[in-house]
This record gives structure tokens, sequence and C-alpha cells, in this order.
């Protein structure tokens, strides 16, 4: 490398320049840095192995699936008629199953049917547990022409997948339309072809109103005519839902013995009918060739359990035996039956104020009366190994009379406080029903209360009458009062626009005096009904009304999960003694005629 | 059965059960009177702990459409028209299969806040907002068309049926 210097200026700090000679300086290190290093190298031998790694299945077998198949329902040709199966407008419908999105929130009631107990196998279950709910179907496919109660869509989802069943529900809370509609599903949906409706007589042509109005597109045969055209009509193939009164069932026993004719279900109405289990009715009933069996009742329970055991002879042999103790009978009927009251699902439905008026009889109604208790006590006691409770019977007939009025004197507490009370219905311009169990009371009653415009419906008023009767009375706002025996007014009639029921006097079975109430107690009535119960005091009434108090609790034990309770719900014989504290003789009892 | 009814079939698929405890399929196949023709439930389908931390956020889809969806859509007898789903993950068996998949979306409206964070188109139909897949643009217009027969339907009950029925299957199970 040249040694040369270099001139270089430099500037001061007063700011004067001048020049400066520099040049390079030479050391070892110039010569160590021109040098080629030394380098060395070692060989390894190297095999390295893989590292080591964990593999994972991300996949996996497809699941294991169950899968069932159900048989699409197969419409009947001669229910299919389009023009009472067209849909009707909206606004005659129930209201849809689902609101709209703006109503988000809402709740919607869907009533799904639920497999009863005795379907085991799975695939029958589901089949029921995945068919739509009832309010889709009627929104959708078929029509009602009113909106159902929501009890009421239960009462249907609860027939519809049974076999078996026992409708029990109150009078009046429509067990006929949800009969009818669960029979017209089951038809649409091909699980029956044919059906055996029996009811009594007098019934033949309320079922033929509500059918008509409930499933219109359903034909029915109507049993009647002589013995060739009811053969006819019984072994016709065409029939689907067949109405037959009880009294030609029985008359017409022989055709049931033809194997042809049988039945996918057979429904009794007021299956009450069938209670005595040795009497024809039910014999000839059970013997019908038939798939599901149920029974329609308000009253499944009028004297005694037994009467439960009788209906169940039909709907499902063997499963009640008489006697058995009503918690037994409760835990097998439960799956059974549906008991519903107006209590229970009728939230609109205005109070049932029951009030019992006990009355002190009249000086001449008491000495009468003691006169009549005392020696009737002793004819009995003298009758001793011969007496039977026919004889006790008469004696309370005698009384429970005088109790109404004084057959001396003509007097009766009953009918003075009635007075009283009616003047108070008739001023608010209300309507009232009084009940009793004679004639002879109704008519001494009828000249007594006449100035309430009264009106009267008993067993002696010709049928014919009995429908004007009925209309006036509703019709006439002077018109206060109808006088009605147990007998004949207690079914089948709708009195809703009363608010007063009087028991003049009480009868034998609480469960008929419940009909007797809801007469006026039904759907459609206009405000509270007030019912007055009459009774004596110090008499046999009072004696009776604790004693049937007491059975009334029969009804809740197997019906309302009470405990046990007697199992007679009318008297027994022991009972009909007690009330005058005689002994049951201790020979046999003869039965009363 | 005849080809015209057996074409009318439609899909209701519900998944219940939780990733931890074990997911349940129920598959309801309706005719358009909402009556039922087929049901194909799923045993329990867990995933392992593998699964869990490698397919991550895509877990659910998976299990939901892929391994549930896709199996029970595979059982149906009846060609079907479209499935409705109820919960958004089992959108993802739409790619298997060759009919539109719709999610039903719930009335209420938390319910529904919650699914936000699912991706998906809708459509309004009815009364009822449908929540679709990706998949196919097409998807909407299938779903329209396969709806015209259900303007009446309820179409979130039969989920109400399934849940019913797989617990009744559980409970005859067990």
């Amino acid at each position: 490398m040249p040694e040369a210097s270099t001139d270089i200026f430099v500037t001061s700090l007063a700011g004067e320049a001048f020049a400066v000679s520099i040049a390079p300086f030479a050391t070892g290190f110039d010569a160590t840095l021109a040098r080629s290093p030394k380098v060395g190298w070692t060989e390894f031998d190297w095999q390295p192995s893989p590292p080591p790694v964990a593999s994972f299945s991300l996949g996996q077998p497809a699941p294991k699936v169950r899968s069932f198949q159900f048989a699409p329902p197969v419409e009947l040709p001669c229910i299919a008629e389009p023009d009472r199966c067209a849909k009707r407008p909206q606004a005659h419908l129930p209201a849809a199953a689902r609101p709209s999105e703006e109503e988000e929130g809402s709740t919607i009631k869907n009533t799904r049917l639920k497999p009863p107990g005795d379907i085991v196998k799975l695939e029958d279950r589901l089949f029921y547990l995945l068919q739509p709910s009832l309010e889709s179907i009627f929104n959708g496919s078929l029509r009602l022409p009113f909106d159902p109660f929501p009890y009421q869509f239960e009462g249907i989802a609860f027939l519809y997948p049974r076999h078996h069943a026992v409708l029990a529900d109150e009078m009046g809370l429509g067990k006929t339309m949800q009969a009818i509609t669960a029979i017209r599903l089951l038809l649409h949906a091909g699980e029956l072809r044919r059906v055996l409706l029996v009811c009594p007589k007098p019934l033949v042509t309320n079922w033929q109103r509500e059918f008509h109005l409930w499933a219109p597109e359903i034909p029915l045969t109507v049993i009647a005519g002589d013995q060739t055209r009811r053969h006819w009509l019984w072994r016709s193939s065409e029939a689907v839902v067949t109405v037959a009164n009880y009294e030609l069932v029985v008359r017409d026993r022989e055709v049931f013995e033809d194997v042809q004719t049988q039945f996918d279900l057979t429904v009794l109405d007021e299956s009450q009918r069938i209670k005595n289990r040795a009497g024809a009715t039910n014999e000839v009933v059970r013997g019908i060739r038939r798939g599901r069996s149920w029974a329609l009742t308000g009253t499944p329970i009028e004297n005694s359990t037994d009467d439960l055991v009788g209906i169940f002879e039909f709907v499902s042999p063997g499963n009640l035996t008489p006697g058995m103790k009503p918690r037994r009978v409760r835990e097998i009927v439960s799956d059974y039956v549906l008991r519903r009251t107006k209590d229970q699902v009728l939230e609109d439905m205005p109070p049932r104020l029951i009030r019992d008026t006990a009355l002190e009889l009249t000086p001449n109604q008491r000495e009468t009366y003691q006169t009549a208790e005392e020696e009737g006590i002793v004819r009995l006691t003298d009758m001793g190994g011969g007496l039977t409770v026919t004889h006790v019977f008469e004696l309370i007939l005698r009384l429970k009379q005088i109790c109404n009025f004084d057959p001396a004197s003509g007097e009766s507490v009953k009918c003075e406080q009635l007075e009283a009370d009616l003047e108070e219905v008739a001023a608010s311009g209300k309507k009232a029903i009084v009940f009793s169990q004679w004639v002879k009371s109704l008519d001494q009653l009828q000249n007594r209360l006449a100035r309430f415009g009264t009106m009267a419906y008993h067993g002696k008023i010709p049928s014919r009458q009995r429908e004007q009767v009925i209309d006036r009375f509703r019709a006439d706002p002077d018109k206060h009062v109808i006088l009605m025996s147990y007998g004949a007014g207690s079914v089948g009639l709708n009195l809703q626009f009363c608010e007063y029921v009087f028991l003049f006097d009480r009868w034998w079975n609480p469960a008929v005096e419940d009909q007797a109430i809801n007469r006026a107690h039904r759907i459609g009535a206009a405000g509270p009904v007030t019912v007055s119960r009459f009774v004596a005091m110090q008499t046999i009434e009072e004696r009776i009304a604790a004693v049937l108090e007491e059975k009334r609790e029969l009804f809740d034990t197997i019906f309302n999960n009470g405990d046990d309770g007697p199992r007679s719900l009318g008297l027994t014989q022991d009972e009909i003694f007690g009330l005058f504290r005689l002994h049951t003789p201790s020979g046999p009892l003869r039965k009363a005629a | 059965m005849g080809r015209e009814k057996a074409a009318a079939a439609y899909g209701f698929l519900s998944i219940s059960g939780s990733l931890e405890q074990g997911l349940l399929g129920g598959l309801l196949v309706l005719n358009e009177l909402g009556r039922p023709l087929e049901f194909h439930c799923t045993a329990p389908v867990k995933a392992n702990r593998a699964q869990q931390i490698l397919y991550g956020p895509t877990l659910a889809p998976f299990l939901y459409g892929e391994q549930i969806g896709t199996t029970l859509a595979a059982k149906a007898k009846h060609p079907m028209r479209m499935y409705f789903v109820a919960q958004p993950e089992t959108l993802a068996m739409r790619p298997t299969i060759d009919v539109p998949v719709a999610l039903v979306l719930p009335r209420d409206a938390a319910r529904r806040a919650e699914l936000s964070r699912h991706r998906f188109e809708t459509v309004s139909l009815a009364g009822f907002t449908l929540g679709t897949h990706f998949a196919d643009p097409d998807d909407p217009r299938r779903i329209v068309e396969a709806c015209e027969a259900l303007l009446d339907f309820d179409l979130l009950e039969p989920f109400e049926r399934i849940e019913e029925a797989v617990a009744e299957a559980q409970k005859t199970a067990a």
C-alpha cells in the first residue's frame, strides 16, 4: 500500500481556514489480515431415528338408528263428502293452533295424544305420540263448527287411543261432542270402519242432531222399524255409525250371535244402564263383538262401587270385581276413566252456591210428624221377623211427605220459606226451578205459588206438551218458577237461564240431585247458580241428609283421589233401619219389592 | 303407496341432549297433512376427547350435521321434499343431501337472539322465519315451493312430537 500524504482543509472556530497534511501509518495487523486462515474438520456418523407420533382417528362409525314405519291413513270413500268436508271460513274455526310471529310469547295450546298404559309395544306407543296435535288437525284437514274447550280436546285425546275407556264427565260438559269427534277422527284415520252407538231411546234424536253438527260427513244408520227392517239394518255392510236404543239392542239380541255382526267400536251412552251385572242389557251388550269398548256416563256410580263393576264388565271385563275396596278400584280404573267436573274445567263457569236451609216444622206439622213417627216405629217393632226394608221405606216416605206438607192442616214451613225466597227471585226478574220427589207436593206448590207465574213439568204432563212448557217458561218474562219432579226434569233439559234451584225435598241419591242442579248450572249459565236444599230439622230428612253427605265422599274417593270411603252411595238396608235406630232382624231380610 | 303421495313427504329433524352428555337425534317424516309416516332415532352420540380438541368449533356441525343428520336422512324411505331442523348446527347436513334443509327459528325473541352467532340466510314463510344453508343459492326458492302445501302448518309443533318420541324410546331402551 503506497504511503502518500494528503492535504485536507480545516476551518477553525474563528472561521479561519487552514490546510492539514495526513498520511497512513503501516502496522503488523494489516499483514495478518492478508494471510489465509487455517481450517480443520471432524467427521461424525449420524443416522437420526424418526420422532414418535401419536395418531387419532377423528372419524367414527355412523350412530345406530332405530326405525319405525307407520301406515298412512286410509280415507273411507263413504265418508269423504267434499262439500261437507270443505274448509269453512276461518272466523268459524277454533283459534289457530299457532300464533303469528307478532304474537310471540303467547301460549300455544297443543293437545297431543298420549298412549294409554295398556299399550306396551313401542311402535304402537310412538304411533300415538307422533300424531299431530288435535288443534292442528282441526285447523287443517278437518273443521269443527265451534271452538271446543281445552278440556274437550283433552277428552278427545283421551278417547282416541283407547280401546277401553269410560268418559265420566259431569253432565253438561259435552261428552257427546267429545265422543263424536273422537269417532270422527278415528274414522278419518282409517282406524275404524263400523261403529255401534247405544243410547236410551229418548236420546237417539239428540245423537243424530249432534252427529249432524259435529261430523256431518259421517253417515248414520238408526235402528228402527219392524223386525225385518231392523235385521236388515243391523246387517247392512254400508253402515258406518249405527245408532240403536238399549231396548232394541236387547230385543234384537240374536243378531249379535251372527259373526258377521261386529263393530270396531261400541259406545254405550248413559252406561249406568248396564250397572246391574245380572241384567239382560248388561248381558247383551257384553256379547256384542267389538274391537273397542267405550262407556259414557255422568254418574258412573249411582249407588255403590258395584255399579262401576257392571260398566267395566263391558268396558274391560275382569278388571273389577264386586266388593273391591274403593282405593283398589281407584288404582285400577285410573287409566281407563276420565272424570271432570265443571268446577275443575270451566274457569269461566259461574259458581254453584249450595245453601242448606234447615227449617223448623210448624207446630201442627211437628205434631203430625211425631205422631206418625212414634206410631210407625211401634208398628215396625211389632212386626218382628216379618219386618222388611219395604216396611221401613214406607214409613220414611210418609214422614218425608209430612215434612213437605202437613196433611191435616196443609201447613208447610218449606212452602213458607220458598214463597219468601221466590219473592226476591221474581222481584229481580230471575227464574227458578223447584224440584220435588212427589207430584202431589208439586201440585200443592202450584196453587200456593201461582202469583209467580208458576209452571209445572213432571210425569203427569203429557210428553207432547213438555217442550211447549219449557219454551214458554224460557220466553215469558212473567214466568219465574217451574216445578219439576226429579224423574222428569233431572236429565236432558237445558235450563241454564235459571239462576236459582230449590230442592224442596232431598232425593235418595246425591248423583240424581246433581243431575237436577245441572239443568241450570251448565255451559251457558248466565250467572252464579244458587241451590237451596230444604231440610226439616230434627226429622228423618236431617238423618238421611247426614248419611248421604257421607256417601258423597265415595265419589271423591274413586275419582278425586280421596281416602277410602263407604262403598255405597245410596242407602243400604242397614242404614235405612238405622234411621229409626232399628236393628236388622237376625233372620235374613226379605228383599224389598 | 303411490309415488305422488310419497313425493309429498317432509322430514323434521331435532337433536336433543348436549355435546358433553351425548346427543340423541330424531327424524320424523310427515305427509303434507302432518300425519307420521316414519320415525327414526339414533343411539346417543358423543364425541371423544380427541374430537373435542381437534374439531374445535367445527365439532358441533360435524356431530349434528354429518354424524346424526346425514345418518338419519339416509334412513328415510320416502322421497323427501325437504328437511326442517330445530338446531342451527344441523344445517351442516345440507352439502351431503340433495334436498334443501331449513332451520325453523323459534318464536321466542331471546332464543332467536342466541342464534345470531350462527350464519345462515333467512326466508320468511307463512308466519315463520326459516334459516337456510349457504351451500346452494337456489335453496330459498326451492323451500318456498316445497312449503306451498304447508301454509296451514305449525312448523314448530312436530319438534315437540320428536322430543316426546325420543324420550319414550329412551325410556323403553333403559
